[in-house]
């Protein structure tokens, strides 16, 4: 039974550990403000997010439109109506075009716009997925070569590293999709496989260096246990230089599904980016259709270009180099 | 260079052999995990039980597996890479045609991100937080993030569609016409390989740049830097001769991963620019389901990698005079 | 002959968009082949002071006014004319006045860059990371030389730096060595002996003993001190070490909070101390005859300079501060003449100087300096 006064102290007690934190967290914040850079890419982070929330909010039709005919699917297109597919952008009637349409059609007919702001969500879940996976097996990979620096498990890991990074990424991803099938799991899987080795060299190296440093040293004499030290004295600095290789990661990600996908190595019941690319590509219209092969790289470009600018301005802030 | 002992060469190179040993095993189990065998797509229906059996026998399915490893190795030794499922002839002859017109597509491309990288990552690092600085760094991220088959149509519109400066098919035409001078086949050349060239170049750039910059800001910093100032030199040389000497170091260790993703950049352009290299032909492998094609091709781009990076570690022992028969620092 | 004479100087940082005042208007000067220290706590400017005679200076760092007149043969005279010291030059390159001095505070970046090393050759801090490490340390003095007697041969300048290295005690040999292959002290030599290479005027030293054992410390003193005798050569040494400056400074000057307190002949201020931040600091530093003495510092803690007070830098520090003290700093004294009673200001012609309103109550001031309560009194006015 605890008495109101410890109750208020153990408040208190969780206040005084917090609080610290939460300073260092706004002065960090503040520094990263300061990189214009890191702020457009939250800004464009945010957007796609929103996108992939709330994809009916913003796009200007259903994923069921297609031009000429709205939202019937089992509407016939005749072939005066596929002649004029893939239609440049149309702004609806009060431009005087038919329907609206702001970055024109495919040439099935289906919103340029729509289709990209509903192909969001998969750009998003792999940039993620893959990077949290890679995280996952990275970081403590790292934590641990780091710290038993100079260990047979360090070099255990170490020579590991070594082996895999002959090996090829794309090629890789490629014979393991087209072998175990074409599924976005298959895709993250092979991605982290492979990008798992920097998470760990570089958190290794950043262990390497926090392992020195004196306050280790006096937890040490104190007694605390190995797991203890990690987890409490090391792991938190470690957060955010991992948090830059999540990002990083996650750009990786994004543009190597997008890959796969050109190369008609992706899953074609989700729509993404790369596919869309793909498609133009497949459909021979690539020269003719701007309006259909520019966007979709755009968004992978600005997306990927999000992930790097939020990962480089945490890197500044984290370790600043002035 | 006797600084590089033959002992150490020695090691580099037991360790490349072991490296590729394990990523082909990891091949092996990979293409022998699949559902069905890899014959699949020579079983027609009308064949009986007897005939797939010959089939599989042909192929050295019926070996237990452990024994098709054996094999696997062995053959992979001599170069002995098989018959093709599809194409029926050996995979050796299919490769060897190749092998140079990927080496020369990804070298060079590999030479010039390796100089524009290194080149713009030194003049950041000096001016570094500067407004300079921060557009051209910004603006290379931004070049990063492009997918390289995207920019690769965007060009190949822009100055083949459009404006019919460069070509982007593949060059053969040309020279089997034996209609040629060193001074056109050099043009000639330099017209098709421009594109794709560029669009390698143009995302792989930023990886050097990515590590010399930092390190360059770092070696700035140096007592060794100031020095060379005390000395009188002009601001250009300190900043060459002095720093970015230095600075160049870790360059050499993220090579080799950027050389890896810039293999993985040319499998991709040469799928995009339909040249004719070991990338296209892998993924037509793997497409047709050719397994001793996907095998070999892949193999090949893993000796590439491994290649590269012994070369790497060679020219790491030369840009650091303190490391001594290739002990780390 | 006078080879340096700074007149004014005032020396700015700017930090985050406010001003430091690292050097706060400094006058003094350094004769031809003369030891001359600057000594100081961290802080006080003194390699701020240094490193701007030469423009080395952080990107953020200028000099807002002053002087600095230089009495070295700079690079196109040598060519063109004999030895221009006794001469009246008319130069439109260089800013001369009559008696044929430069201002080296208007020199442009080119210009500097010429007088750097070989008129003026500063050997930065820890010199032991000073040496390029992935080239050899025989070539990095022939690049020197090279550089400003672009007319001499490879094989001149290489020959020339292996004799350097021998001077200094290093094998000729180990010019094809590298640096990580030198010990400490034999990287701090190699750098002295790149440092007269081109033959300099002056040599600025900036913390040459810190990070090194007492031993090598005393070799480096030593090697500086036979290279004056040999070569003339004047060496501005920048120490917060008395005990340095103590044994191979032939003149001291005394630093604190940007301003220069103290100055003169080394036995004039160490033995004869005249400004109360001097006695203070005499004071903090163990001597071997009275080894069991307690240390007395000087309570509180150095001016920030960023918005610097009108008064006194060290009144607030000061046992003996008066009213005057805290409205304007005092100006230099010439303490000769003050030991007739009269507070005179000092001239060219002063030797020993103190800036101090008291510098006329000398005795009293050194007496009550020696007591350990007088310091603690600080302590008591500040709480």
């Amino acid at each position: 039974m605890s008495t109101k006064s410890e109750q208020v102290s153990r408040v208190d007690n969780l206040k005084e550990r917090w609080e610290p934190r939460i300073e260092r967290f706004r002065r960090g914040w503040d520094r990263y403000t300061r990189h214009r850079m890191g702020v457009i890419g939250l800004l464009i982070l945010a957007v796609y997010i929103l996108w992939a929330l709330f994809p009916s909010v913003f796009a200007p039709h259903g994923t069921e439109w297609r031009a000429f005919v709205g939202s019937d699917t089992s509407a016939y297109l005749t072939p005066q109506i596929r002649s004029q597919l893939p239609h440049p952008p149309a702004f609806g009637p009060m431009f005087g075009d038919e329907f609206f349409a702001p970055l024109g059609t495919n040439k099935l007919g289906y919103g340029i716009f729509t289709k990209m702001v509903y192909a969001a969500r998969s750009a998003l879940y792999i940039g993620f997925a893959a990077g949290l996976l890679s995280s996952l097996v990275g970081v403590p990979l790292g934590l641990i070569s780091g710290f038993y620096g100079d260990t047979w498990i360090d070099e255990l890991i170490q020579r590991i590293v070594d082996v895999m990074y002959g090996m090829p990424f794309i090629p890789f991803l490629i014979v393991l999709v087209a072998i175990r099938g074409i599924s976005t799991t298959n895709i993250i899987l092979g991605i982290a496989i492979t990008s798992w080795l920097n998470n760990c060299i570089l958190i290794r190296g950043e262990t390497l260096s926090l392992k020195e440093r004196s306050y280790i040293e006096s937890a040490k004499v104190a007694g605390a246990s190995d797991t203890r030290i990690v987890f409490r004295h090391i792991f938190p600095n470690v957060v955010p230089l991992a948090f830059v290789f999540l990002a990083q990661d996650a750009a990786v990600a994004i543009i190597a599904q997008a890959s796969l996908a050109y190369l008609g190595l992706a899953d074609f019941t989700t729509n993404s980016w790369g596919l869309m690319i793909e498609n133009v590509k497949a459909s021979g219209f690539i020269f003719t259709a701007p309006w259909w092969v520019i966007p979709p790289g755009l968004a992978i470009t600005s997306i990927a270009a999000a992930f790097y600018f939020i990962g480089f301005s945490v890197e500044d802030v984290v370790n600043p180099q002035d | 260079m006797t600084r590089i002992s033959a002992r150490y060469l020695a090691k580099r190179l037991v360790i490349s052999y072991l490296t590729l040993l394990v990523i082909m095993t990891i091949l092996f189990v990979l293409i022998r995990s699949m559902p069905g065998s890899f014959i699949n797509s020579m079983i027609t229906r009308e064949m009986d039980a007897d005939q797939i059996r010959r089939l599989r026998e042909v192929w050295g399915l019926n070996e237990p597996l452990w024994r098709q490893y054996i094999d696997f190795i062995i053959n992979y030794q001599t170069g002995e890479f098989g018959r093709s499922p599809t194409q029926k002839v050996s995979v050796w002859s299919l490769i060897i045609r190749r092998l140079p017109r990927t080496l020369i597509l990804f070298g060079s491309s590999f030479i010039v991100a390796y100089t524009v990288g290194p080149l713009v990552g030194m003049y950041l690092g000096w001016w570094r937080g500067s407004k300079k600085d921060k557009t051209i760094f910004a603006t290379g991220l931004t070049m990063y993030s492009m997918p390289s088959f995207w920019i690769a149509w965007i060009f190949i519109w822009l100055f083949d569609y459009e404006l019919e400066w460069l070509k982007a098919e593949f060059m053969l035409d040309q020279f089997a016409s034996f209609a040629w001078t060193p001074v056109t086949a050099m043009t000639n050349v330099l017209h098709h390989i421009a594109l794709p060239l560029i669009s390698m170049s143009f995302v792989g750039w930023v990886g050097a740049m990515l590590v010399m910059r930092p390190s360059m800001n770092n070696v700035t910093s140096q007592d060794y830097v100031f020095l060379a100032q005390a000395k009188g030199l002009s601001e250009r040389t300190v900043m060459m001769k002095h720093a970015a000497r230095n600075a160049l170091i870790p360059v050499a260790t993220q090579a080799i991963v950027g050389i890896a993703f810039m293999i993985d950049g040319s499998v991709i352009i040469e799928q995009v620019f339909s040249w004719p290299g070991i990338g296209k032909l892998m993924i037509s492998a793997v497409m047709a389901q050719d397994y001793p094609i996907t095998q070999a091709t892949f193999f090949l781009l893993a000796v590439i990698i491994v290649a590269m990076r012994l070369l790497t570690d060679i020219v790491y022992t030369i840009l650091d005079p303190r490391i001594k028969f290739g002990e780390e620092s | 002959m006078t080879l340096l004479e700074v007149n004014d100087l005032h020396v700015r940082y700017d930090a985050d968009g406010q001003q430091v005042h690292a050097v706060d208007g400094v006058d003094f000067s350094v004769e031809h082949g003369e030891t001359y220290g600057l000594v100081g706590e961290s802080g006080c400017g003194k390699t701020t002071l240094a490193k701007s005679l030469v423009h080395l200076l952080d990107s953020n760092g200028y000099v807002e006014s002053g002087e600095i007149w230089f009495d070295g043969t700079l690079p196109h005279w040598e060519n063109e004319r004999g030895d221009p010291r006794r001469e009246i030059i008319e130069d439109d390159q260089y800013p001369v006045r009559e008696d044929g001095m430069t201002d080296l505070a208007q020199l442009d970046n080119q210009q500097i860059r010429d007088i750097r090393w070989r008129n003026v050759a500063l050997i930065p801090q820890s010199a032991m990371n000073a040496l390029n490490p992935v080239y050899k340390v025989g070539d990095q003095i022939v690049e020197a030389i090279l550089r400003h007697e672009p007319e001499t041969t490879k094989e001149e300048a290489d020959r020339r730096a292996r004799d350097l290295l021998e001077r200094v005690g290093i094998e000729p040999e180990r010019a094809d060595d590298y640096a990580h292959q030198f010990s400490g002290g034999m990287k701090q030599r190699a750098v002295i002996a790149m440092a007269m290479a081109c033959g300099p005027d002056m040599l600025i030293a900036d913390e040459p003993t810190t990070a090194l054992d007492v031993i090598i410390q005393d070799r480096i003193l030593e090697e500086l001190e036979e290279l004056q005798e040999e070569f003339g050569v004047a060496i501005l040494v920048v120490s917060h070490d008395i005990s340095v400056m103590a044994e191979i400074c032939d003149k001291l000057a005394v630093m604190y909070g940007g301003k220069m307190m103290e100055s003169g002949p080394k036995a004039d201020v160490l033995e004869e101390a005249a400004n109360p931040y001097t006695l203070g600091l005499k004071n903090s530093f163990p001597t071997v005859e009275k080894a069991d003495q307690d240390l007395v510092s000087i309570p509180g803690t150095p001016p920030t300079l960023l918005e610097p007070s009108d008064g006194c830098r060290f009144a607030n520090r000061c046992p003996f501060a008066i009213e005057e003290c805290h409205s304007e700093h005092p100006p230099m004294y010439d303490v000769e003449q003050a030991a007739s009673g009269k507070r005179t200001e000092a001239g060219t012609a002063s030797v020993h100087r103190s800036a101090c309103y008291r510098v006329d109550d000398l005795d009293a001031m050194r007496t009550e300096a020696r007591k350990e309560e007088t310091w603690q009194q600080i302590n008591a006015k500040n709480h």
